[in-house]
């Protein structure tokens, strides 16, 4: 009976307690590999901010190539609207990044907080200067930066996604606030680009008529966004 | 009463899509269409359309693209640090070349045969130095009375420069140089 007994407290033990001991046990393993990856890239990045402050031309040129296509994609060109626009604003940031980098003191934050702080800057210099309707006003730029310093995550991706999340919800919102017909143009033409006639057939109208309801449409949204922004401002 | 001007009625087209168009909305909607089709034409609303569709699904940039940028703002732009460098090398290079000036200077004008020595030099030598004199030489016309505006600054700058090309001259004299 006892054998019996402690039969079924082994089998329960291989099969319940374990696994999830050793499966608990592999994600602390995984935890702190990947922390000390983390630790080995910050170490890594610090160097190379170091031997970037002293003036190496080449590890400047390292941090560029690693932290600059994220920033292009997901901080620049969404809030300039243009891609020659948004090239123009990151060899900007390089430029006031290589005469300021003295300025930058290593905080164990990275250097991606202090980089994306400087490209919202001169974001918000250029949208200043062109009083041209894109999606970001000046006062979310604006207010952006405020906070950049002490909300921009360490992790470039995490940072990344985040803009990106943040704009297509500001998408959403401008889009929800027009004619529901207006915002499925937009959508299919403008954010999917399908081709005019496709849309056209899937809306039940002539091309020509549908050029009319893009039109309406992008007319429409300018409104919105300009309300709105007179309302924040 | 007051003077803030009515807001324009909405047109019929913000609350119904399939409201008949204008002529304006019509050539308007074409232009839209056709810089849509072409990037080259310019068009605000178009760009609004590029920028909406930029915010909701960003294209990265080209590798060669971006290389390029780096390039030229890393050949371009001075480091502060450097920048500093060389204004501090500047600086400090004119410094001690004042300092040079100045000491070498006064190492000349201790080469220099004091007065007392020219004496001694004898007539000759001083003969050649301009005298000390008076500066009525340089003024032929009468003081004007009551002096005109800036006549006194006129008459002083005039001393200044005849004195200043006498300086020079006994500098040249005394240095064998003349």
């Amino acid at each position: 009976m006892r054998g019996a007994r402690s039969g079924i407290v082994t089998a329960a033990l291989s099969i319940f307690i374990l696994p999830a001991v050793a499966e608990r046990d592999d994600a602390t393993k995984r935890a702190r590999d990947q922390e000390r990856a983390r630790e080995e890239t910050r170490d890594e990045e610090r160097g190379l901010v170091s031997r970037a402050q002293a003036g190496d031309k080449q590890a400047m040129g390292e941090l560029f190539q690693r932290f600059g296509p994220g920033l292009y994609r997901s901080v620049l060109l969404p809030r300039l609207g243009s891609e020659a626009a948004a090239k123009d604003a990151l060899g900007e940031t390089y430029a006031k990044v290589i005469t300021r980098i003295h300025q930058f003191t290593w905080q164990n934050v990275g250097f991606y907080p202090w980089l994306r702080t400087v490209a919202l800057r001169v974001a918000l210099d250029q949208l200043r200067a062109r009083k041209r309707l894109v999606v970001w006003e000046e006062d979310d730029v604006a207010r952006e930066l405020d906070a950049a310093a002490t909300t921009t995550p360490i992790d470039q991706q995490v940072s990344d996604r985040r803009d990106r999340d943040a704009v297509r919800a500001k998408l959403t919102r401008a889009l929800e606030q027009i004619h529901p017909r207006y915002a499925r143009a937009v959508r299919l033409r403008v954010l999917e680009e399908r081709p005019r006639e496709e849309v056209a057939q899937m809306l039940e109208v002539t091309p020509a008529t549908f050029d009319v309801l893009l039109h309406r449409a992008i007319g429409a949204l300018k409104k919105k966004m300009s309300e709105d922004a007179e309302v924040e401002s | 009463m007051s003077d803030k001007p009515k807001p324009l009625p909405e047109p019929a087209w913000l609350d119904d899509p399939d409201a008949p168009p204008s002529e304006e909305e019509k050539i308007a909607s074409a232009r839209l269409r056709d810089a849509l089709g072409d990037p080259k034409i310019p068009n605000a609303d178009a760009e609004l359309a590029r920028a909406l569709s930029l915010a909701d699904e960003p294209r990265p940039l080209a590798e060669e693209e971006h290389r390029a940028i780096v390039e030229r703002s890393l050949a371009t732009a001075k480091p502060r640090g450097q920048v500093i460098r060389v204004a501090f090398g500047v600086a400090t290079a004119v410094a001690l070349a004042a300092a040079a000036v100045l000491v070498l200077g006064r190492l000349d004008m201790a080469e220099a045969p004091r007065a007392a020595d020219m004496r001694a030099a004898g007539p000759v030598r001083i003969a050649s130095l301009a005298p000390v004199r008076s500066t009525q030489e340089l003024f032929d016309e009468p003081f004007a009375k009551p002096l005109s505006r800036g006549a006194a600054s006129a008459r002083i700058d005039r001393i200044a420069m005849a004195r200043a090309g006498d300086l020079r001259e006994n500098r040249f004299a005394m240095w064998g140089v003349r």
